[in-house]
């Protein structure tokens, strides 16, 4: 009960006052905030559409294939979701894309003002060239939007000296067709092979897809960005070769929550611990022995509020559904309904 | 049966309810809740986003006025007026509300319960222990609420009488001038006795005082050294202005608060809560709790808490809707016929100062009962006349001059 007192630190300026005084001077400043300011709005193929952001000065060169989240208001409320940046290391603008699907990529494709400003964070993850000796053959696997963080990846490695660079790209509307096929034009170490289907015949990766391109997975270091089929079945390919330690490969789609389940492990992520929740996530975390915060145990006083990084709950006293990440929950009142992390 | 207290139910103004027509009325005021939270979204964010905003403009040019002009008397005056106008804005309509979670709807760290802190010296954490916890869940029941009278003004007659409550009316009006600072340090005497049995005591106590520490400390730097030193030679206007804005601020929010929960209507409970309904807790906010009338700017004045009920009923709903809800749920009231306590400012605090007074004075029972436990238990609070106990605390036995409430974090502090 004590523990959300126990290291109290005092505030002697809010960040947000700071940002509030320097965004009346311009308002891409912060103090600490990320922001970034729309460019230019251009669409795509395959109902994707393509964002450049300028950063401020609080953001760092990001690496070719690495994501950024992208907060957007929309309704009131705040909402967050990773894009894989489409711009190479040298480019000091933030270029994503995305599919218009989900409310984030809705708002991005429909509501999105050129000049307008929005929180993005540093850039994150490492779906990037760094630890791929220079030597080494590189393959870049990619089904429609998932082939966002390639082109970076790929002129990176081009300018980085890689002799041996094949990719293999699904889509049924290819995005960036043009910039590919320039580039592999002007570089002839670099072989493309698009795959164009159809919802009527959609293409299936299996090990001859490779043997048709003449690339031996073994040989290979991978690079794995699609939809959850084709991550699939990339990887049950490479489980079975034994070459899974040289597969990179980049999810953004959650697991489905199993709503018939009952039981789900929970991570409290400050704590580090993992339990199983059954039922109420309070109930369950101190029958697991930890003792997060709470005070009236009935969803009135706030003292369990918890940041949700990921996963989805039902509010038990009015059955909604919390699947955004980064959403506040109370775990009093709180019911798992997927594996979740949580922040306590 | 109903389990429901029904401490002095011969003065209740509410009719006894069943155990059926009680989940009854919990139904139907549920749905007015659903029926009103489902509209919540882009409106409310906007609201407190421009709440925020008035908060902190004012803030900026009440201290620019104090501290470039302070010594010119409209000036001072105007600063002032803005800096109160921003502390009780800023501790009423946006930090109370936020810190229940009205807005965690919108998944913005600032506007988060979790992280929100305030312009007061009551640090957030222990706050939302004592307030949001303690208070709202066990509104008015003796014992548990200390927000009843602050475990200094006697407030009912359940309460046993001593001869310090002789002094409840100038006890009020050092509580109300000192608000922020009794609200600081509330929950370390609210945690010294709810913890009172639990082995990590001293280890609570003392990471709870060093919180509340902390926070007095950095409001006592920031209105009356920081912003007084970079006014130069505005350093006296600076200081008497953050000091006039912050009584402002106490003696305001202290006179909403008290009519709150106990003007003449406003009813206590005794602690036999223990399978309470949901139903019959809805019961007892509405019965224990006061709404004050008036004007749109005044209840955002008074952060809402004009609507005591609803805010009591449905404490994490935006702030921005009780006033939809208001007329909708007192005629729920008057169709259950549970009392629906309202009245203007004027009304409901003067009822308060009556209850006050009314309370320090003992009747024949309270002396008779005061009498009787000064016998049986001879304790030695209830031999020290108030006279002794203020020579005593000029430093003949400080001690025993200490009251108990004090006495005992003290304690535990270091």
């Amino acid at each position: 009960m004590s523990a959300n007192v126990s290291d109290y630190q005092v505030t002697w300026v809010k960040d947000e006052f700071v940002d509030f005084l320097l965004e009346k001077i311009n308002p891409l400043l912060g103090y600490k905030s990320v922001k970034a300011k729309v460019i230019s709005i251009k669409k795509l193929p395959d109902s994707m559409v393509e964002v450049t952001l300028k950063p401020n000065r609080n953001y760092q060169k990001h690496a070719a294939g690495q994501f950024v989240f992208v907060t957007i208001e929309y309704k009131g409320v705040l909402h967050q979701r990773a894009y894989s940046i489409v711009s190479g290391s040298d480019d000091r603008y933030v270029v994503i894309a995305a599919k218009e699907q989900g409310l984030v990529s809705g708002y991005l494709a429909n509501d999105l003002k050129v000049g307008q400003i929005i929180p993005i964070t540093l850039p994150q993850g490492d779906f990037t060239l760094s630890g791929v000796s220079p030597g080494q053959p590189l393959l870049f696997i990619a089904g429609g939007s998932g082939i966002t963080p390639m082109q970076g990846l790929i002129k990176e490695a081009l300018g980085k000296g890689f002799k041996d660079i094949t990719m293999l790209y699904y889509s049924r509307d290819p995005a960036y067709r043009e910039d590919l096929e320039a580039l592999a034009h002007l570089h002839p170490e670099f072989k493309l092979h698009i795959v164009v289907d159809s919802e009527a015949k959609p293409a299936r990766f299996n090990e001859k897809s490779l043997t048709d391109i003449g690339v031996d997975l073994n040989q290979v270091h991978t690079f794995l960005c699609g939809a959850p089929g084709l991550m699939k079945a990339v990887n049950e390919l490479w489980d079975k070769k034994g070459a899974a330690d040289k597969l990179t490969q980049e999810r953004f789609l959650a697991p489905e929550a199993d709503e018939n389940a009952e039981s789900f492990p929970v991570l409290f992520r400050q704590k580090q611990k993992e339990f199983e929740s059954q039922g109420n996530l309070l109930a369950s975390a101190e029958a697991a022995g930890l003792k997060p915060a709470y005070g009236c145990r009935m969803g009135v006083c706030n003292t369990c509020v918890c940041e949700k990084v990921s996963g989805k709950v039902r509010n038990q006293l009015t059955g909604k559904i919390s699947d955004q990440q980064g959403e506040q929950i109370k775990l009093c009142i709180s019911e798992a309904l997927s594996p979740l992390v949580i922040d306590a | 049966m109903s389990n429901m207290p029904k401490f002095p139910a011969e003065t209740s103004r509410s009719r006894y309810l069943t155990q059926e027509q009680t989940q009854q009325f919990a139904k139907e005021l549920e749905a007015l809740r659903d029926n009103i939270m489902a509209k919540v979204g882009e409106e409310d964010s906007n609201y407190i986003r421009s709440v925020a905003r008035k908060v902190r403009n004012s803030e900026i040019a009440g201290r620019t006025l104090l501290g470039t002009l302070g010594w010119l008397p409209p000036a001072w005056l105007a600063g002032v007026a803005l800096l109160s106008f921003s502390k009780i804005v800023d501790n009423m309509e946006l930090g109370h509300n936020v810190m229940h979670g009205q807005f965690d709807f919108m998944n913005d760290p600032n506007f988060s319960g979790a992280n929100f802190e305030w312009d007061n010296a009551c640090a957030g954490p222990l706050w939302k222990h004592y307030h949001n916890y303690m208070h709202h869940t066990y509104t008015n029941i003796l014992g548990k609420d200390h927000d009843v009278g602050y475990n200094l003004v006697r407030m009912s007659p359940e309460q046993a009488w001593g001869p310090s409550d002789l002094f409840n009316l100038p006890k009020t009006v050092a509580l109300a001038l000192l608000f922020q600072w009794a609200v600081g340090y509330h929950d370390i005497q609210v945690s010294v006795d709810e913890y009172k049995d639990d082995p990590q005591l001293n280890q609570i106590m003392k990471s709870k005082t060093r919180t509340m520490l902390k926070k007095m400390g950095r409001q006592v730097v920031k209105d009356y050294v920081f912003f007084p030193a970079i006014s130069t030679v505005n350093f006296i206007p600076a200081f008497t202005g953050n000091l006039t804005a912050n009584v402002a601020r106490n003696v305001w929010s202290w006179g909403i608060i008290f009519c709150g929960h106990f003007t003449a209507e406003a009813e206590m409970f005794e602690n036999n809560i223990e399978n309470e309904t949901r139903g019959e807790w809805y019961i007892r906010q509405i019965k224990g709790s006061s709404n004050i009338t008036g004007g749109k700017f005044f209840h955002f004045m008074t952060g809402n808490l004009s609507h005591q009920i609803e805010h009591h009923v449905f404490p994490d709903m935006s702030s921005l809707r009780y006033q939809e809800l208001a007329p909708q749920l007192k005629s729920l009231c008057e169709k259950y016929g549970i009392n629906y306590n309202t009245g203007s400012l004027s009304k409901q605090l003067s009822e308060v100062m009556i209850r006050i007074a009314k309370y320090s004075v003992p009747s024949k029972k309270d002396l008779q009962e005061y009498r009787q436990a000064k016998i049986e238990h001879k304790e030695r609070q209830y031999q020290i006349e108030p006279a002794k106990l203020f020579i005593k605390g000029m430093g003949l036995g400080l001690k025993d001059a200490i009251p108990n409430f004090i006495k005992n974090p003290i304690k535990f502090m270091f």
